[in-house]
């Protein structure tokens, strides 16, 4: 199993829970918020708390500094902090050295399992900023050999816009080029175009997700990690991701720039339950509330501790506190990618997770049929489908 | 839907008409004469167009909508309330257990409570609902404007089911010819009501009483509904 905390904001004692009932095998800590003295000591109990074999990841977020008035909150404290940088300031290959060595320096004063690179996000393989990335992830390399006395790997981060994986054959070009990498692995975050939540890639960028994912991972060796992943992860996982995240807000469930950008305001999220046979959180009300009346409620619900009282009463007067709700859907996530990972064969693994979807959409035209009403139809789910087939094809 | 758009304009026209029908001749949907209504309402589950309650508010209520609207209308103090009963006492520490607020928060909340009259501490520890809390528990209903039956207007009317007795989806005529929808919006015993241009409107589909789905919710709702008494007054109701 392997499902890792998203860390963010408002992180209360979200992933000391999930490391105590034993969901989350690792987390992703955002360095953006936390200040350093908290981030130190935060390191330092999640090591204790999780044990052996608990993986504590950073993400530097450098992508952050090249937002003008970007939200970076705690980033600026941080002693790799750069200042806003624009693409001037990107010229100089002893600069790039510079961002790149501050932000791992920083990392190997923490007990982290592995190092993270710093990384700008690419909004296409071949933009004017990916010579930026690659010098950058080269001097990373360059770092990390010259320190072989430090047994800890390091994961290079790739931070990409929907927009970049649109194009398979600039997917193929990049994989050919990271491919002779002596790194350990990718941390992979992609920027989807929806905004919302659930949001989906477009069909033809997940299917190049999960094989620049499989080329990675299955092909080359490479551990793959993929944050702000959420329920979608158990195609991640198939195409051999080693771990997924996701977090307690939907901003930490699926990544968007725009959450790094002067916030627009917004309104309170709408209670949801995350429902195992769905592969999708519904709303409170009317969406579960209308599907009390049928005979798949149970079936939605699914079986866990934490929706007990929903099976006796009206869930709409059921106490749905956001940490419950969170601990919830972080139960159903693991127990669907341990189910994905249960199995060894890569085509197992891929027919399994089609097969969740397809009963998750027979799920949902039976509750249509028996008059539930949807706020959308399950449009992620026919998106996921397609998204496979996509990548199967390119699989042969 | 063009005929529609021109004839009435939007949907706030189509509103407008429905809403002067409603002042007009209130016995239609079996309303009082001195009808209350508040329109684009906060709720918990989005804004209905329109929101109106078939009881009239007794004297003492309405002579501190205010100050109990603006006391209910906090989620926190909305919680607290819909965990009361009139007969059983409730301990503060359930209350604490159960809101998860802080024992200074709910203490000041129940103090505010209590200065409105809803709440009664029975000891020090214990406390009850009172009986001008239930008068002032008026059931609401929720109308939403639409220019066509879809789908996502039924689910809005659904949404407003956590806090409304009755709910509402208010189409132009025309879209009695193309009953789309209507069947599951009848199974679901949401109202549905067709106005003419005239303002005079057709029942397409009964709405049944149902409780509200959360008492949290419509304790929250009761109390934006309280407060907003500028535009839902009978006295300058439909004059525009």
């Amino acid at each position: 199993m392997s499902v890792y905390v998203q860390h963010g904001y408002g992180k209360s004692d979200y992933i000391e829970s999930t490391i105590a009932n034993g969901n989350a095998r690792g987390v992703i800590l955002s360095a953006r918020d936390e200040s350093p003295q908290a981030m130190r000591a935060l390191c330092d109990k999640l090591v204790e708390e999780g044990g052996r074999g608990f993986t504590v990841l950073l993400d530097p977020q450098f992508f952050a500094f090249v937002i003008p008035e970007g939200r970076i909150r705690n980033l600026s404290k941080y002693r790799y902090y750069p200042g806003l940088l624009s693409r001037s300031t990107f010229t100089d290959p002893a600069d790039l050295r510079r961002f790149s060595t501050a932000a791992l320096v920083y990392q190997s004063r923490l007990p982290l399992s592995r190092y993270v690179s710093p990384a700008i996000a690419l909004e296409g393989f071949n933009d004017a900023w990916s010579q930026v990335y690659l010098t950058m992830a080269r001097e990373s390399i360059r770092w990390k050999e010259a320190r072989s006395d430090d047994a800890r790997p390091l994961v290079l981060s790739l931070v990409l816009n929907e927009a970049a994986l649109m194009d398979a054959q600039a997917v193929d070009e990049f994989l050919d080029l990271i491919t002779p990498w002596q790194v350990a692995g990718f941390y992979i975050v992609v920027a989807c175009r929806q905004s919302g939540y659930p949001a989906t890639l477009e069909a033809t960028a997940l299917g190049n997700l999960l094989y620049l994912i499989y080329g990675l991972s299955i092909l080359n060796g490479f551990e793959i990690y993929c944050g702000y992943t959420d329920l979608v992860g158990i195609l991640h996982t198939a195409a051999g991701a080693k771990a997924i995240a996701s977090g307690w807000y939907g901003s930490l469930r699926q990544f968007a720039i725009t959450s790094f950008m002067p916030s627009l305001g917004g309104g309170r999220a709408r209670p949801r339950l995350t429902s195992r046979s769905l592969l999708n959180p519904i709303l409170i009300n009317p969406e579960l509330t209308s599907v009390r009346g049928t005979n798949l409620y149970s079936e939605v619900l699914g079986d866990s501790e934490y929706i007990a009282e929903m099976l006796r009463k009206n869930p709409a007067n059921v106490e749905w506190p956001a940490s419950r709700a969170f601990l919830h859907h972080f139960e159903v996530l693991s127990t669907l990618v341990t189910e994905i990972e249960s199995l060894e064969d890569t085509d197992d693994r891929l027919d399994r997770a089609e097969a969740m979807i397809d009963d998750a959409l027979s799920t949902y035209a039976a509750l249509r049929s028996k008059g539930v009403i949807f706020e959308s139809r399950p449009a992620n789910l026919q998106v996921w489908r397609n998204g496979l087939h996509y990548f199967r094809q390119r699989m042969k | 839907m063009t005929a529609t758009r021109s004839s009435l304009g939007a949907e706030h026209l189509l509103g407008r008409a429905f809403e002067r029908r409603l002042r007009s001749n209130p016995d239609q949907l079996q309303l009082p004469n001195r009808i209350e209504i508040v329109r684009e309402m906060e709720s918990l589950q989005g804004r209905p167009d329109l929101v109106v309650t078939p009881s009239v508010l007794s004297a003492a209520i309405n002579r501190d909508r205010i100050a109990i609207g603006k006391t209910i209308g906090r989620p926190s103090s909305a919680k607290i309330l819909s965990l009361l009963s009139l007969v059983v006492p409730r301990t503060t520490r359930y209350l604490e257990g159960k809101t998860r607020l802080t024992q200074r928060t709910l203490s000041t909340r129940l103090r505010e409570l209590d200065a409105v009259g809803l709440v009664r501490l029975s000891t020090s520890t214990k406390v009850l609902a009172t009986r001008r809390f239930a008068m002032a528990c008026i059931p609401l209903w929720a109308f939403e404007y639409k220019l066509s039956l879809t789908q996502r207007a039924l689910f809005q009317a659904l949404q407003y089911r956590a806090f409304a007795e009755k709910t509402f989806i208010i189409v132009p005529e025309n879209e009695i010819d193309r009953p789309r929808n209507l069947g599951i919006i009848r199974q679901h015993s949401v109202g549905c009501i067709s106005i003419d241009k005239k303002g005079r409107f057709t029942i397409l589909s009964v709405a049944n009483s149902r409780s509200p789905l959360s008492r949290y919710q419509y304790l929250y709702a009761l109390g934006q509904f309280l407060c907003k008494r500028s535009s839902a007054h009978a006295g300058s109701f439909g004059r525009h």
